[in-house]
């Protein structure tokens, strides 16, 4: 990886994501289109992606603020949803050595699952520049799908009519459904929703997310096999970036 | 949840723009169910804060050590619990209460979205065939 003129890695990166360019436009354009539905601004709508940046956590945060949900509930449920950014964060670290800290302060803020695994599928450890090329193509595939679907997303009126209220839990059951491959990773699921349905029941807003979500996962953690995880060097622990 | 809501210094926050003088909550702030555009600004401003802070901590410190094994498996299986507990309780739980009944249109997309997507089916083409479901039962219904 030269860092003098046009690094080879970056067009690499470029072109590996431009396939998955459609599809991640297209989920930017669904959640502009469902906020704006659920009635955020345009402004706010585009802010949020520019600003947070993680399409998940996103489309967990809109119902909750639609819902009038406690502030404080919505930040650290954002959290916990982009607490896999650590493991991510954690891999690509040691290959950005020789970066200026600014600059390292401004490529964290890209961390993604889709150039993740563009980059750990192409060299283990990934290669600098080639996520960087892909963090540029995938950033920009969202915020401009997040700009059409704001446009378009105040088209419809009654969005109930259409099952449109039901694509923030659909997004989130195809999410998990995509990552469960192990005996345990269902064990995990199953135990988080049993008992975040109950805990719905009982509590108020909506802290039963981050409550079975972070109490169910350490468990598994604490009393599942270790090596149900991969190996330290191997990057395969991210769930999206181990499909090969 | 807004009466929750209310008592937050954040909600108070919202309100101060429409009624300086109101103190607390009682009255005044609940009118309409109007989020206010500021309180909306201080959450997104808030989930930037919480992702970054996801993200740079670690990617700043170059770690050369790689996370122990039981970290790894925990940061694996945190989205896998959060994800369903997040997702069921939208589906099954209607005002308090269970819905679990056959004629709940939620149930069968959920059904649906799940099977397509295990499948391999392209995610978003799976959540558009349930949303279909959903809107198709609806409008039977």
């Amino acid at each position: 990886m030269t860092r003098l003129g046009l690094p080879g890695g970056l067009r690499d990166g470029l072109v590996a994501s431009l396939a998955l360019v459609p599809s991640v436009f297209v989920y930017g354009s669904v959640f502009g289109g469902l906020a704006v539905q659920a009635g955020l601004t345009p402004a706010q709508v585009l802010g949020m992606s520019v600003l947070v940046f993680a399409g998940a956590s996103q489309f967990v945060a809109v119902p909750m603020i639609a819902a009038g949900a406690p502030a404080l509930a919505i930040v650290v449920t954002t959290y916990v949803v982009n607490m896999r950014h650590y493991l991510m964060a954690a891999t690509l670290a040691p290959s950005f050595r020789g970066f200026r800290r600014l600059w390292l302060a401004l490529i964290a803020h890209l961390i993604n699952d889709e150039s993740f695994a563009v980059a750990v599928a192409r060299s283990r450890p990934p290669d600098a520049w080639v996520y960087l090329g892909s963090a540029a193509a995938i950033s920009g595939a969202f915020v401009g799908g997040v700009a059409v679907g704001t446009a378009l997303g105040g088209l419809v009126e009654r969005p109930e009519r259409y099952g449109l209220d039901f694509a923030f839990p659909a997004v989130f059951l195809a999410l998990v459904a995509v990552q469960l491959r192990r005996r345990a990773d269902w064990l995990v699921a199953i135990g988080a929703a049993v008992l975040a349905v109950a805990l719905a029941l009982v509590l108020p807003g909506n802290w039963h997310i981050v409550v079975a979500g972070l109490t169910v996962s350490a468990l598994g953690a604490r009393v599942l096999p270790v090596e149900d995880a991969p190996a330290p060097a191997e990057p395969h622990a991210y769930p999206q970036g181990g499909h090969e | 949840m807004n009466e929750t809501s209310c008592v937050k210094p954040e909600a108070r926050h919202g309100c101060a723009g429409a009624r300086p003088s109101a103190g607390g909550c009682g009255g005044p702030c609940r009118g309409p169910p109007r989020r206010s555009v500021s309180r909306v600004w201080l959450v997104i401003g808030g989930m930037a804060v919480a992702t970054y802070l996801t993200r740079a901590p670690m990617f700043l410190a170059l770690a050369r050590r790689p996370l122990p094994p039981r970290v790894r498996l925990w940061l694996r299986l945190v989205p896998l619990a959060v994800l369903p507990a997040l997702a069921v309780p939208l589906v099954l739980v209607r005002d308090g209460r269970l819905a679990l009944g056959l004629a709940h249109p939620p149930l069968w997309g959920a059904a649906v979205v799940f099977v397509l997507a295990a499948r391999g089916v392209n995610l978003l083409a799976s959540v558009a065939v349930a949303v279909a479901v959903v809107a198709l039962l609806r409008a039977l219904g």
